[in-house]
């Protein structure tokens, strides 16, 4: 019927019935959506330069050797 | 027991049944037979009934406000402009009150004879305009719809009156709010006041009846061949018909009852209706047969703008009308005029319920006329127009007392021209030059031998989607333009189901996060400072509270062992003691060492203010945090590197948290929320601006 476009709404609905449950879901995971991204480093590489403390300090970490 | 008398004319046997009738229409040969002073007299003849189609008749009992009555006679009355309509006498306590009850095209109105105070004095019909308003005693405040002239022509039953057949009577009708009705009957002096109520058959108690009538009604549709060329012709509503065309010959004719007399050829364009006449169907739980066909159309700067109307029958129903404008449909039908609050210049009105915006205002002329109308119809006759709308809703006022379109000069000297042409004529009751517009229309139909029927109609008509009228009428239609939006064509962009899912998602959004904030494990990890400063303050903060000194500008912390859980957010919140006008930055990693897991993140403080131009101002926090999205579960360390630009910045005091409430997440959601509103914002108002592209009183113009 002309007086209502319950198919447009519910489509709206919908989505933001989706956009909710996707919030919902990035808190219950602890998901920071402007978070630094998180790296690997192999500890192998770790262990090598003497642990993780000389390793942040190395010259090595900073020239990209990540 | 009634009172038995010999009828004067022919010797029947006439009955006065009630105590308070003054006449009884004798059923054998038509005659009044009056009764006063203990004689009965014969008044003159009536003609006989016209067969209008009703489900009243004489005995007809019902009851009205609790009060029983049974309908004692009627008589017939033409309009001026030709209708027909039944008038109805209601006998209330055994005619010691009597009601009027008149009938036309299915609507009904109930008045009782009031008697007027002594303070009070009506206005002679002649002071009368359209539109003006009367306070009428009872009513209140009340506005005249009609003004115009009416002639008795047949009766029947008993009557509290004495009819004058043949002889034309002045009146004026008035509408007011709640479906008040009232009429000013100018046969005395001072006119007479009849006042009361638009009823329906069901108020009247007789509900079973008028549905007995629209099931035993059928169409009294009636074959005759065209006067002018032979043609069959089907009058579909002979009753009540007064114009037929022959759509062989393009010939206007005279109906009477079915009886056709031709009046003139048409000069019109050739006009094909998209819905055949003639054709039935069901539209809006109503049967309908399609008996006219009229274009119509406005000029506007030399363009000429057309629409077609369709006339439709119901039985037992007033006429309908299913227009056709540029391929947007609407049906509707006329509607009283009383509870239209109309103010002439106002841009809106009020009318059943909703508030109207004024649209346009045009001279409306009729260019085509095909089929049967119960007005006397001509090509070219032309009304002052005026459209409201409320979509999905039209609200359309014609006067015709505008019909000619002549300014009041024009008439004042079309009057002077008529005076000195007829000078045998008796002048006129007051001087021309003291006539208003109204005056001079009355004095011209006058001397003309016409009566001038001043009249203002209001029709309400509601949109149809053309696939409605094609499925109701076995029709092909095409689609309306997309681009070009009809004036009551519904804005389905952005409707109520809209704005409530909307809303509902923004409430759904904020509690989402209310509820998150409040159930949020935000625990402490970490809680410790970094201070700047020389190598013997260093020991000393060392020996007493744990905390790393370092000399100068920069000073490095290592934090081990910290015991992580998993989906938990990690916020490092720093502060920087004493910074002012400067800056300092902390540059870490968050790693495990076994799984090699790292994060690096940075976190600025810097804090400026001063005073310039008179006035402070400030520009950052020594606060400020990062935001870490959560890790595996397990032990890690951070390594966290401190700067500052000035000495004065003495520490640094970093805080780590888990399970973090958030408030950007709902942000975020509702911001997408809003994107999500905002699309069919725009559609909406594209779409109303187009739809008022046409209109001179558009909302979205300035210039109007």
């Amino acid at each position: 019927m002309y007086t209502s476009n319950n198919f447009a709404a519910t489509w709206y609905g919908l989505v933001g019935a989706f956009l909710i449950g996707s919030c919902v879901t990035i808190n219950a995971l602890g998901y920071e959506p402007f978070s630094p991204s998180r790296q690997k480093i192999a500890p192998a590489k770790m262990r090598q330069a003497g642990g993780a403390r000389a390793y942040f300090s190395s010259p090595a970490y900073y020239r990209g050797g990540k | 027991m009634g009172t038995e008398a010999a009828c004067p004319g022919c010797g029947a046997p006439v009955e006065f049944g009630l105590a308070n009738s003054l006449v009884v229409v004798c059923e054998s040969c038509h005659s009044l037979v009056g009764r006063a002073d203990g004689h009965f007299q014969n008044y003159g003849k009536v003609a006989e009934l016209a067969d209008i189609p009703s489900p009243l008749a004489i005995g007809v009992q019902g009851t009205y406000q609790g009060k029983p009555f049974v309908v004692t006679g009627r008589i017939q009355i033409q309009h001026a402009a030709g209708g027909t309509w039944n008038e109805w006498y209601l006998a209330f306590r055994d005619g010691q009150l009597w009601g009027w009850l008149s009938e036309s095209q299915g609507r009904y109105a109930l008045t009782y004879r009031k008697k007027v105070p002594g303070q009070v004095e009506l206005p002679h019909l002649d002071t009368l305009d359209i539109e003006q308003e009367l306070t009428i005693p009872g009513a209140g405040l009340m506005r005249v719809v009609e003004i115009g002239q009416a002639t008795t022509l047949a009766a029947e039953g008993e009557l509290p009156f004495r009819p004058h057949p043949g002889e034309p009577v002045s009146y004026a009708d008035l509408s007011g709010s709640g479906g008040k009705v009232a009429t000013l009957d100018g046969s005395e002096t001072p006119p007479a006041l009849y006042q009361g109520q638009a009823v329906t058959l069901a108020r009247l108690g007789l509900s079973e009846l008028a549905a007995q009538f629209r099931q035993n009604t059928q169409t009294a549709a009636v074959q005759v061949d065209c006067p002018s060329c032979a043609a069959p012709l089907t009058v579909q509503t002979p009753d009540q018909s007064l114009r037929v065309t022959c759509g062989t010959c393009d010939a206007l004719h005279d109906c009477n009852q079915g009886n056709l007399a031709f009046l003139a050829k048409l000069e019109q364009p050739e006009a094909k209706p998209k819905i055949p006449l003639g054709t039935t169907g069901t539209l809006a739980g109503r049967a309908f047969t399609v008996i006219g066909f009229l274009q119509r159309q406005v000029t506007w700067q030399g363009t000429v703008y057309p629409w077609y109307e369709y006339l439709l029958s119901c039985p037992g129903e007033p006429f309908h009308w299913l227009i056709d404008s540029e391929q947007h449909w609407s049906l509707g039908t006329e509607i009283p005029a009383g509870p239209i609050e109309y103010r002439a210049g106002a841009r809106r009105i009020s009318a059943t319920g909703r508030s109207f915006r004024l649209y346009d205002k045009s001279v409306a002329e009729t260019v085509v006329v095909l089929g049967e109308f119960y007005w006397r119809v001509e090509v070219g006759e032309k009304v002052q127009a005026t459209d409201y709308i409320a979509p999905p809703w039209s609200l359309s006022r014609e006067s015709s007392h505008h019909t000619d379109g002549r300014t009041r000069h024009q008439l004042f000297e079309a009057a002077s021209d008529l005076s000195k042409e007829h000078t045998d004529q008796p002048p006129p009751q007051k001087p021309l030059h003291r006539m208003n517009r109204s005056d001079l229309l009355q004095h011209l139909a006058g001397s003309a031998g016409e009566v001038a029927t001043r009249e203002v109609h209001y029709t309400a008509c509601r949109y149809i989607p053309h696939t409605d009228v094609a499925d109701a009428f076995a029709v092909k239609l095409r689609h309306p333009s997309k681009r070009r939006p009809g004036r009551i064509q519904p804005n389905l962009n952005l409707t109520f189901a809209h704005v409530l899912v909307l809303s509902a998602l923004v409430v759904a959004a904020v509690l989402t996060g209310m509820i998150t904030h409040m159930t949020a494990p935000q625990r402490l990890v970490k809680n410790t400072s970094i201070m700047f400063g020389n190598k013997a303050s260093q020991r000393k903060s060392m020996r007493h509270n744990g905390s790393f000194r370092a000399p100068d500008k920069a000073a490095t912390l290592h934090l081990e062992s910290l015991k992580l859980d998993a989906r938990q957010n990690i916020r490092i919140r720093c502060h920087a003691y004493s910074v002012s006008n400067s800056w300092a930055y902390v540059d870490g990693h968050l790693y495990n060492e076994e799984t090699g897991v790292v994060i690096p993140f940075g976190v600025e403080m810097s804090y400026y203010h001063g005073v310039s131009g008179g006035e402070s101002w400030s520009e950052g926090s020594p606060t400020s945090s990062v935001f870490l999205s959560a890790v595996p579960a397990g032990t890690y360390s951070v390594r966290l590197s401190a700067q500052r630009s000035h000495r004065q910045t003495s520490s640094i005091h970093i805080q780590i948290h888990q399970g973090v409430p958030r408030w950007t997440t709902t942000f975020l959601l509702l911001g997408a929320i809003l994107a999500l509103a905002a699309y069919p914002a725009y559609r909406y108002f594209t779409f109303e601006m187009a739809r008022w592209s046409e209109s001179d009183y558009s909302p979205y113009s300035n210039s109007s």
